[in-house]
């Protein structure tokens, strides 16, 4: 296992600074991207990509701003580079909301735990990560990803599996909104609240709410799939344009949930209103008596 | 990619007090300087001192080039009997741009003293303009990044030393300790788009023409220009050359055109999101009322939870444009998004009433 941490990287940057200052001098932009590519290489045998050089060089004046696109650049190459070398468990500590991380990054069964809030697209483009977020997840966690996993113990923010095609999502908390835009397969498990304009355009797949508050036009122009949400928070304008409530659930919706769960049943108990639902949602009852269905007409 | 932070204090479970808005709204700030690196500001909106809750206290922050301190200074003289300058916020500006700021203290003169100040801002154009002025609000802001300019600002204390701030020794701290607590403030850090990275083109931006009222923003409003013109024709004076000084003037315009009617922040707000279009979001505040809201499409972030009460900081909202902003200050309770097309009103309870600054407006 490795365990990256993006305070210790910071650190190897504030000696640098403070070498700077001991020449008494302020030293060139490119001098100090220069010094940190070095260091990025020989502390972590990675070298800086050129489209985030170029990004940094071209939008910031200073080194102390374009830290953050650095540090994420150093990580994502980090772990491309354990995993290249067969590494299967790969921990993140203080990510401070990074944007981007593992953004591009592809890894079979390569399990990887974020110890504090990923920042905005984390895990995009990504495949076959097995990702755990310990806080709360950023804006498009997971967008275009093709396959894999991931569980946010927190909230997610809005875009969560934007366009996925596989990818599995389980949030404890809620999402904010657009979870599971364009969707083209894959599921997704929220336990307490799903945003406005969730499912909106959805191919396939299945997105299924258990508890809290629904937002406005869950499941808009959708074209397949299906989405399940609890019935009690079904008002006037949750129900999209262009999908309908399904009358009833039937035997084969509970099939479909139960196997939903199972995948994630084992990973850890979740909780609803307080009340521990591992149990609960194992429940024929609880499926069939509190879900609705929305699904496309005709 | 702006991020807007604000923090605001809960009136139904706190009496109204000021607390340390300062170090809340930096490390919110901090934890979002990814989305914005050219500047970074500060509103925060305190009580009037308690000798002075029932005068017509006013004060006003402005920032002069050095070549025209002598006239602006001359100006308060020659208007007010009292010691002009009540303090001066001396590290405020980088050196390149030779500019200073003040603040001083107008009671009982506020509107002839805002007419000349208006006057003066016309004539020096960029050299002299104002940042901040009414009873209850004060803006700081400048250009640079936020750990660079909150050591610049005020004593970086414990309350910020897991930041890893430098701490520099420098008197001015003093001043801007004073306006670090307040009821409510918001906060913003830039990164330009279609204007000039300039001190005054940092937000917060307040209105010229109605005391006490700042907006941050985020995005970019398409039409901005017409409004503007609308705007000018109709009395409205602008600083900057942003869109988003539109906003305020905006919301100024009809608070004032109808502040004899049954007319609140929020419908102001709306009727914004009607006229304006393009991709944003922005925080409006007053000193009794915070809206934030969100355009019609909703294609920009923005998330708001609550701090419970506990042993540092009374019960308060915190919004924000990244949920990390929130968890900087431990505000994940209840956390929840604008919809579109939303405006989501936080109430504070200062006393406030719509009060022009210009007669003709």
């Amino acid at each position: 296992m490795i365990s990256i941490d993006t305070n210790q990287i910071k650190n190897v940057f504030k000696e640098l600074n403070s070498k700077n200052n001991g020449k008494g001098y302020k030293k060139s932009y490119e001098d100090s991207i220069s010094e940190i590519n070095s260091a990025a290489f020989s502390e972590y045998g990675v070298t800086l990509s050129k489209s985030i050089l170029l990004f940094c060089r071209d939008n910031f004046k200073e080194i102390s701003p374009a830290i953050p696109p650095l540090l994420a650049d150093i990580i994502n190459k980090r772990i491309i580079k354990a995993i290249d070398e067969n590494e299967k468990n790969i921990s993140i500590l203080n990510p401070d909301g990074l944007y981007n991380l593992l953004s591009g990054i592809e890894g079979e069964n390569v399990k990887v735990d974020i110890d504090g809030n990923a920042g905005g697209t984390c895990g995009s483009y990504s495949s076959g990560l097995n990702v755990t977020i310990n806080g709360f997840a950023g804006r498009y966690l997971g967008d275009n990803s093709y396959k894999g996993l991931f569980i946010v113990k927190g909230d997610a923010d809005e875009g969560l599996g934007l366009t996925n095609s596989g990818t599995n999502y389980f949030v404890f908390g809620k999402t904010l909104s657009r979870t599971f835009v364009q969707a083209r397969a894959g599921t997704a498990v929220i336990v307490n609240g799903l945003g406005e304009y969730s499912g909106l355009y959805m191919a396939s797949g299945v997105l299924v709410c258990l508890d809290g508050k629904i937002g406005n036009y869950i499941g808009n122009a959708m074209v397949g799939g299906s989405i399940y949400i609890p019935g009690k928070s079904v008002n006037e304008k949750t129900v999209g344009k262009g999908v309908t409530l399904a009358e009833k659930l039937q035997e084969e919706d509970y099939e479909l949930l139960r196997n939903v769960f199972r995948k994630y049943a084992s990973v850890e108990n979740f909780r609803i209103n307080d009340t521990n639902n591992s149990v609960i949602v194992s429940e024929k009852e609880y499926f069939l008596s509190n879900l609705v269905k929305i699904v496309p007409v005709s | 990619m702006c991020g807007i932070c604000g923090i605001i204090l809960d009136t139904t479970k706190e009496e109204i007090k000021e607390f340390d808005i300062g170090s809340l709204l930096v490390r919110m700030a901090y934890s979002q300087q990814v989305r914005g690196q050219d500047s970074f500001g500060m509103g925060i909106y305190n009580k009037p001192k308690e000798n002075k809750i029932n005068e017509d206290n006013y004060k006003v922050n402005v920032a002069v080039h050095s070549d025209f301190e002598f006239e602006v200074s001359n100006l308060f003289r020659n208007n007010i009997n009292e010691s002009p300058i009540t303090y001066r916020l001396d590290s405020l500006f980088s050196t390149n741009s030779m500019l200073s700021c003040y603040e001083f203290d107008i009671s009982n003169k506020s509107e002839p003293i805002m007419q000349e100040l208006l006057r003066l801002k016309s004539e020096y154009d960029e050299n002299f303009w104002i940042m901040s002025h009414g009873k209850y609000l004060t803006i700081v802001k400048d250009i640079g990044i936020v750990k660079n300019l909150a050591n610049k600002w005020f004593d970086v204390d414990e309350k910020l030393n897991d930041l890893e701030f430098e701490k520099i020794p420098k008197s001015s701290y003093l001043t801007w300790n004073k306006i670090r607590y307040g009821t409510h403030g918001i906060a913003h850090v830039r990164i330009a788009t279609n204007t000039e990275v300039e001190a005054r083109n940092a937000h917060p931006i307040c209105s010229l023409n109605l005391a006490d009222i700042s907006v941050v923003h985020n995005g970019e409003i398409t039409n901005a220009d017409n409004l503007r013109r609308e705007l000018k024709l109709k009395g409205y004076d602008f600083t900057t050359t942003t869109d988003s000084e539109v906003i305020v003037a905006f919301i100024a315009n009809r608070l004032i055109k109808n502040k004899d009617k049954t007319y609140s922040l929020k419908d102001a707000c709306r009727e914004f999101i009607e006229s304006a279009s393009g991709f944003y979001t922005g925080i409006v505040s007053t000193p009794n009322e915070v809206a934030f809201f969100s355009d019609i499409l909703k294609t920009r972030p923005a998330v708001y939870g609550y701090h419970d009460k506990d042993e540092e900081f009374p019960a308060f909202y915190a919004i924000a444009t990244d949920i990390s902003a929130l968890d900087s200050v431990n505000a994940t309770k209840n956390i929840d998004t604008i919809n579109s097309g939303e405006v989501k009103i936080f109430n504070v309870g200062l006393d406030y009433k719509i009060k022009k600054i210009q007669s003709d407006l």
